[in-house]
């Protein structure tokens, strides 16, 4: 039987026993309501308790007692006799309420599935379980998370874990939330929360002795580490990186760019997360909203063996491949050759008054390159975009949600290798400002004439940004206001 | 237009028999609005035919100027002074901007009466924009029975945004007032509803989709204007604008990816649905699309995203077929779509032996679709801006005027400005829903009619837990339902505008 099943059965056990034993005497009522997991779990906590006809109580007295179990399902037809524990519909329980014969029993009810029970029953009897709010339709996934009978549930799990550091029992408790969270975007909030409870399931199926990391980051849907040590952070966020680069160039050709460089383990390895992948998620934006959902190999109730691909691309695996400085065959060249400070690793170039770009076209690049830079509408450099224009401007689309201008290079073409931009005002021939709700609510003027210029360009991306700010901000926020983009648009390799 | 072209731009190439012949097709793309600029844009879909929309901003500007010359003031023949009328249009009737507006000039009102229009509530202030009463007039005709029934709604509808002696005073003075100083020769006449059904009569009848449900509430919310006042009805049927003009962009949405699941399944196995399995199956609105109290925003990009990865999929073996010298004409029906599906089964090893499905990763996943596919930019971002301003509460520059917008379907979960938003409407938007649900009713009805209604725009709630949530504790405030702890059946719901009807009377 799954251990989390034991373990609620052992929980709705313990309560009833204790409540039996605070009774007057046997015949005393105990009308009670356990809300629970989805019908798929409850059903096998049903068939636990139900093994010895119902949750057996030796009361102070020395009498046993018998508490039946019924389990509402409305699609039941027949119904136990009355005293006996057996599956019923609802309207069935409203007369077990009303039998004298009937002076106890415990009702499991799956959340979102107490039609009609609400005001009837639970006027009637007591509850436990899940707060009967955080069980319903209504409630968000954090309303879930922190109900009283989950937390306890995923303390009971941790226990059970071989962890002796707290932060990295914080760290599994973290994954966990995590994961459920992902679960319920993933399923679109559906009432029955079935992912969540199976992702408890799984993480009750890790042995008690195991290393917990390999275990609890594959029931969670996350990629292992190399040392078999929790970092939840790193692993969390290199799957957002992943998503983010699905996100950006597709599933297959996303992996396809990552297997570029790749070995050949690697290859084999991608090429299995890729069949993963498709066969249960065919959008890159679904992906990236649940990310750690559709990772898992292990879907089900269940933690079967991980697949050769999940050992292999562990967090090490995945950051190495997510390498920024990969630069995809055929991407521009942006370099800044002003900076004040060295350029460091995953840093920003840090100029005064105005940047230096060096953009350069592929290696082995004859044909043109069609390149865009694009400047969000709240900004206003426009005098240097017209001369960038006045070079070699191809098209110009203004008023779309971000105003784009496209040119077109080659390495063998006239144009000056390194472009200047200085900070100057608009003319005025420029078209006013659009009305787009991308339009940041701060427009900003024109970069004072003494400010500083932060150039950050992500090769692997195609995409730059460079942001000014004074010397003031520099100190206090050098992260301000990006102030254009500039976008390979054809990869040509 | 052919293969090639289609590849080089997929989202402007459509085959023809998806532009012009698909009941679902979006059209016209949405993109950026707010309530007001949708219900502005239905009054000229509606009467001011002749006035584009991008022509709005232009006589905004103008009207702005006129009403601060003396001499055009003195010629209209107005017995108010200029500045009582600059306080009309720049304080009475203005609408708040939005903190991305707060620096702008121009003028925003409120559209109280049809010739505020005229000057104001285009979805862009600049340039081309886009029709949002197209849709409201697509949406009519797809939620019709048949052209006469949209037709006769068209016409009530017509009659009820114009201003009449029932109208109240205000904004009877208001319609004078304006249209002392109209301009640039409007009239406000009936335009045309082109014949748009969407899909067949026989079919249309078994199915549910939300311009179903939004045609019979357009007609309640007309029906109720009489007993409150006009600014009371305009936010009435904004609400109603709303709830409906998203969900049918969204079941569209969902509609074409339903297709494109279906020509999927085609490809690999025998899977042919009849025309019915195709009704009930892909085109039926059976789920849900939003949940009340969860976040909205990462679902309705999922929408949009699987809508896009559709559209390319769908063209794409539409072109291929015509390739092959199949010829689809049109998918206005189920039975169309079935056949589609027959044809594409039939032809499986041609289709998959021309590479059809490399072709469609190619352009699902090129550099220049995958970021439109993510809505980082172009159509699924529009869809995506559209739906979150449609429904979400406007936010104010000016903090006072926050609760300015009470006919949202979002908010805002916090008050950061991150915050999520969530599934919870507005005080207005519940009056709608309750007085549309109990409209038709014969007898009482509970909360979970209710329920049902809000079900019928792809929007779930659990009926269990209204009693304890923020749609309860609404529904209380508002007097909207009768707590009756010893009935079995729980709420019941009351009718929000009969009592205004006996109290008038009386």
């Amino acid at each position: 039987m799954n251990p989390l099943v034991l373990q609620i059965a052992m929980a709705v056990r313990e309560r009833t026993a204790t409540k039996v034993r605070s009774l007057p005497g046997t015949a005393a009522e105990l009308r009670t309501v356990f809300h629970g997991p989805p019908i798929e779990f409850l059903e096998l906590v049903f068939q636990e308790l139900v093994k010895d006809g119902g949750v057996k109580v030796e009361a102070a007295n020395g009498q046993s007692v018998i508490v039946p179990i019924l389990l509402h399902s409305e699609s039941a037809t027949e119904y136990p006799q009355v005293g006996h524990s057996g599956v019923c519909a609802g309207v069935h329980l409203n007369d077990f309420r009303n039998q004298p014969g009937c002076p106890k029993f415990v009702a499991l009810v799956a959340p979102g599935n107490h039609p009609s029970l609400a005001l009837t029953i639970e006027s009637a009897s007591d509850s436990f379980g899940l707060d009967v709010r955080s069980n319903s339709g209504n409630a968000t996934i954090e309303d879930w998370w922190n109900d009283d009978f989950i937390q306890s549930l995923v303390n009971g799990a941790l226990d059970r874990f071989a962890i002796s550091k707290e932060t990295d029992r914080e760290q599994a408790r973290q994954m966990i939330q995590r994961s459920v969270h992902a679960a319920d975007e993933a399923e679109r909030h559906g009432v029955s929360r079935i992912g969540a409870w199976r992702i408890l399931s799984r993480i009750y199926c890790i042995p008690g002795n195991a290393k917990v990391c390999p275990l609890l980051s594959l029931a969670c849907g996350f990629p292992t580490t190399d040392d078999g040590e929790l970092a939840m952070k790193d692993q969390y966020e290199v799957l957002q990186r992943l998503a983010s680069h699905l996100e950006e160039n597709g599933i297959t050709k996303g992996l396809e760019e990552l297997k570029e460089e790749a070995e050949p383990a690697d290859i084999e390895a991608l090429d299995a997360f890729s069949v993963h992948l498709h066969a249960i998620c065919d959008i890159p934006t679904t992906f990236a909203r649940a990310a750690s959902y559709f990772y898992s190999p292990c879907r089900g109730d269940d933690l079967a063996s991980p697949p050769k691909w999940w050992m292999h691309l562990t967090l090490e695996r995945w950051v190495e491949l997510l390498e920024e400085e990969r630069r995809p065959e055929g991407a521009l060249r942006i370099e800044c050759t002003n900076f004040i400070f060295p350029p460091f690793k995953g840093g920003h170039s840090v100029v005064h008054r105005e940047v230096d770009l060096l953009v350069s076209a592929p290696e082995d690049q004859a044909e043109p390159v069609q390149a865009v830079l694009i400047r969000p509408p709240f900004l206003i450099w426009s005098k240097v975009l017209r001369s960038f224009m006045g070079l070699v401007c191809q098209t110009a689309l203004a008023y779309s949600s971000i105003i784009s201008f496209s040119w077109s290079f080659s390495t063998t073409s006239p144009v000056p290798p390194c472009w200047q931009l200085p900070c100057v005002a608009p003319p005025s021939c420029w078209p006013s400002e659009p009305d787009h709700p991308s339009s940041r609510p701060d427009a900003l003027a024109p970069p004072p004439p003494d400010s500083f210029l932060m150039l950050h360009y992500s090769p692997c991306q195609n995409h730059g940004t460079i942001q000014y700010f004074t010397e003031d901000e520099l100190i206090l926020s050098p992260y301000s206001r990006p102030m254009f983009h500039i976008v390979a648009l054809n990869s040509v390799a | 237009m052919s293969m090639e072209a289609f590849k080089e731009n997929p989202w402007k190439e459509s085959h023809p028999a998806y532009e012009k012949k698909t009941f679902f097709h979006i059209r016209p793309a949405p993109e950026f609005a707010t309530a007001e600029v949708v219900v502005s844009s239905l009054y000229r879909a509606c009467g001011f035919e002749t006035l584009a929309e991008k022509d709005v901003p232009a006589a905004g500007r103008e009207f702005a100027k006129d009403s601060q010359a003396p001499r055009i003031h003195e010629r209209s023949g107005t017995k108010i002074d200029m500045e009582t009328w600059r306080v009309v249009l720049n304080g009475v009737l203005e609408s708040p901007k939005q903190p991305n507006q707060s620096s702008k000039r121009f003028l925003q009102m409120c559209p109280l009466v049809p010739d505020v229009a005229l000057y104001s509530g285009s979805a862009r202030l600049a340039g081309n924009s886009w029709n949002p009463g197209q849709l409201i007039q697509r949406m009519i005709g797809y939620g019709s029975e048949n052209y006469q029934q949209a037709q006769n709604l068209w016409q009530k509808l017509y009659e009820a945004l114009g201003i009449s002696g029932t109208d109240d005073i205000w904004a009877r003075w208001l319609h004078q007032e304006f249209g002392l100083r109209r301009r640039n020769g409007a009239e406000w006449k009936i335009s045309h509803l082109p014949d748009e059904g969407g899909l067949p009569l026989q079919e249309k009848s078994r199915l549910n989709f939300p311009a179903r449900q939004f045609v019979r509430d357009l007609e309640g919310v007309i029906q109720a204007k009489p007993f409150m006042t006009r600014r009371q009805w305009v936010s009435l049927l904004e609400a109603q604008l709303r709830l409906g003009s998203v969900a049918h962009v969204l079941w569209l949405c969902d509609v074409n990816y339903q297709v494109w699941q279906a020509i999927r399944r085609a490809l690999h196995a025998d899977d042919y649905p009849s025309a019915e399995e195709v009704g009930n199956r892909l085109i039926s609105c059976t789920g849900h699309y939003l949940t009340y109290g969860n976040p909205a925003v990462p679902i309705i990009r999922d929408y949009a995203s699987r809508y896009l990865v559709a559209r390319i999929g769908i063209n794409a073996v539409l072109w291929q077929l015509q390739v092959m010298g199949v010829e689809i004409k049109s998918l206005e029906s189920c039975e169309e779509l079935s056949g589609l599906l027959r044809k594409v089964g039939e032809k499986r090893n041609q289709l998959l032996a021309a590479g059809l499905e490399a072709t469609v990763t190619e352009l699902q996943e090129g550099e220049k679709n995958a970021r439109a596919i993510a809505c980082k930019k172009g159509i699924g971002s529009n869809l995506v801006e559209f739906a979150r301003h449609v429904l979400g509460q406007r936010q104010t520059a000016n903090e006072i005027l926050r609760g300015y917008d009470q006919g949202y379907i979002l908010r805002k979960k916090a008050e950061y400005s991150s915050a999520p938003w969530i599934v919870s409407m507005g005080p207005v938007s519940i009056l709608a829903l309750v007085h549309c649900c109990l409209r038709d009713a014969a007898g009482p009805r509970s909360i979970q009619k209710l329920c049902q209604h809000l079900a019928a725009y792809g929007i779930r709630v659990d009926r269990d837990n209204v009693t304890t949530g923020d749609l309860g504790r609404k529904l209380r405030m508002l007097g909207l339902v009768l707590d009756s702890p010893d009935a079995e059946s729980g709420m019941l719901l009351v009718p929000p505008f009969d009592g205004t009807l006996k109290t008038q009377s009386a």
